[in-house]
């Protein structure tokens, strides 16, 4: 199967917005994107099919889903992947999950890819969630969580001592951490996930062969918080 | 008419396919309880994170079991409310995509609903009204089941639910977690009168409940015994429990006076809820029906616990009488059946859990 023929639907809840994209013969034909923080549980299943109706199909007549699957809000990650495994399960389609920072970094303007690209998303309280990524998106580090004084010694754990480009929520977090040691620039993609890149570049990946097999399980990147009552009673560390 | 039902509300993933001729084709319960029991209750985000891990696997064996595909469906129901945010929204998501994916109807089912409706999935004669004592882990109410999307809130806990006082209590004891299936254990050789316990608003007018008081007064007892041995606590978890059904017994009593004072017959005294499972409280509400000249209906306990099977019953009731709620239908953490009976009077703050109904 070709992109070309290729009908892809994906969607992002995974920050505060809610995005929906209909890829078909090979481009984005209808989308949606709102912000719809604490919403999202409402807006999205009709925003799908009103996407799909502006693209003058149904749910039932789309090849495959894409979605994100974190980093991000916990819940948004789940409205999303319980919907989009719903699909897939409803429909007998194969799902393509992406994470949020890999669609960050693909959303960039092509201009501005002359650099390794840091996507960072803000995780709350002085943390980040954080992914280098080379010219042409192959991951130079493992996506994860981390505090923002440990930003330059991601980039240099990656080996990378070429100037980046920034982009997320956490552009201006990320920036200000790396200028003493690192040369970096915002990039002007979308500080959260937008789901027209989404399904470019599940597309992509679809006719390279680059997503088969790939489990599509949630990116939470940080525990569930909790202690059993042992380490409780102890005053132990949080439950790893 | 046949009808997925999808039940994610607390710490059970469920899914079932049920029949409006009351033919359960499947019903799978994946239990989390070992996930949570380091930590002596429900912890939400593990709960939730659960469920999206299992739910889509659980339906598929729900779907095959029963031998119907998605496009057999009438409709999708799942439960909207009330329980832990998260992990009500992950049924409620996917029950929402399947719904969308196959243009069939959504019946987004008030979990206590589910409980409330769960007796007639396997008592076709059992007619409206009847009154319902739905005890569980999140509950604890008397409500007078009136039809369908008709409740009439008779009582309700004004602290915790009396699973969550089983809970504290078993933990109070070292008796392990869930606490009600450890205390009624434990309490089978115990001496339920050794311990003086009260029995919080036993004798007071009104069918409210409270168990607070009851779980301090246990910790109290428990501090006064040094180190309590293997009988004293036996005897600890015998007197609690007893001091709960005497309490639930009481309170039952007053539900069916008020409805008999106002000329309501109610056709049938229904317990619902995992707490309809502890024996001696199955016991002495026998005996109070039996007294009352009340029929005593008990859903067998794989009905009477958290399933999926009683949210596709209530969404069968549902769908039968056009009541299909729309793909933007919101989750619910707080989703009292009887909306216009506000808060308990004297309610206090609410339990770990939050305020549920």
């Amino acid at each position: 199967m070709t992109s070309d023929g290729l009908t892809l639907l994906g969607f992002d809840t995974a920050t505060t917005a809610c995005s929906t994209a209909l890829w078909a013969g090979g481009e984005v034909i209808a989308h949606r994107r709102i912000e719809a923080v604490g919403r999202h549980a409402e807006t999205l299943v009709p925003m799908l099919r009103e996407v799909a109706a502006e693209g003058n199909t149904t749910l039932a007549a789309v090849d495959r889903f894409a979605v994100t699957v974190g980093p991000g809000s916990f819940t948004g990650i789940r409205i999303g992947l319980a919907t989009a495994r719903g699909l897939a399960l409803a429909l007998n389609r194969p799902l393509i999950g992406l994470s949020t920072l890999e669609v960050l970094a693909a959303g960039i303007p092509e201009a501005e890819r002359g650099r390794p690209i840091l996507a960072a998303l803000d995780a709350g309280r002085g943390r980040l969630y954080a992914q280098l990524f080379d010219r042409s998106l192959s991951a130079l580090s493992e996506p994860q969580a981390l505090h923002v004084e440990a930003l330059p010694g991601l980039v240099a754990a990656a080996g990378n001592s070429e100037p980046v480009v920034v982009v997320g929520t956490g552009q201006a977090a990320a920036l200000a951490a790396l200028a003493p040691t690192i040369d970096a620039l915002p990039a002007t993609g979308s500080p959260t996930p937008d789901a027209r890149v989404l399904v470019r570049r599940a597309a992509t990946l679809t006719e390279s062969g680059g997503v088969e097999g790939n489990a599509v399980r949630p990116l939470y990147l940080r525990e569930a918080g909790a202690r059993p009552r042992t380490q409780l009673a102890a005053g132990g560390p949080p439950h790893a | 008419m046949i009808v997925l039902g999808i039940e994610t509300s607390c710490d059970e993933t469920a899914a079932a396919v049920v029949t409006g001729e009351r033919r359960v084709l499947s019903d799978i319960v994946l239990s989390q309880c070992a996930d949570h029991a380091p930590y002596g209750g429900v912890v939400p985000e593990i709960a939730a994170r659960s469920h999206v891990e299992h739910l889509d696997g659980l339906i598929a064996r729900a779907m095959e079991e029963a031998g119907v595909g998605f496009t057999d469906l009438d409709g999708v129901a799942a439960t909207a409310g009330p329980g832990l945010i998260g992990a009500v929204m992950v049924g409620l998501m996917t029950g929402k995509a399947i719904a969308a994916a196959h243009d069939k109807p959504l019946l987004a089912v008030n979990h206590l609903e589910g409980h409330a409706l769960s007796p007639r999935l396997i008592a076709p004669d059992l007619q409206f009204p009847y009154l319902l004592l739905l005890v569980s882990g999140g509950h604890c109410q008397l409500l007078l089941v009136e039809e369908v999307d008709s409740y009439r809130r008779l009582g309700t806990t004004i602290d915790d639910a009396v699973g969550e006082a089983f809970d504290k209590a078993a933990m109070l004891l070292e008796l392990g977690y869930p606490g009600g299936p450890a205390i009624e254990r434990a309490a089978k050789d115990g001496d339920p009168t050794r311990v003086a316990l009260p029995r919080p608003l036993l004798g007071r007018p009104g069918c409210d409940f409270s168990f607070s008081g009851l779980k301090t007064a246990l910790l109290h007892a428990v501090q006064a015994m040094d180190t309590p041995s293997e009988g004293d606590r036996a005897e600890l978890a015998a007197s609690f429990q007893t001091a709960v059904t005497d309490v639930l017994a009481d309170r039952t009593a007053n539900a069916i006076a008020m409805l008999r004072g106002s000329n309501v017959e109610p056709t049938a005294l229904v317990v619902a809820g995992g707490v309809a499972a502890n024996s001696e409280i199955r016991r002495r509400i026998e005996e109070l029906a039996a007294a009352r000249g009340l029929v005593l209906n008990i859903p067998p306990p794989r009905l009477c616990t958290d399933n999926a099977a009683m949210i596709a019953w209530a969404g069968i009731e549902r769908l039968a009488r056009g009541l299909t709620d729309s793909l933007d239908a919101s989750p619910r953490a707080r989703w009292p059946l009887d909306e216009d009976a506000g808060l308990a009077q004297g309610a206090g703050v609410p339990g770990r859990l939050g305020r549920k109904a």
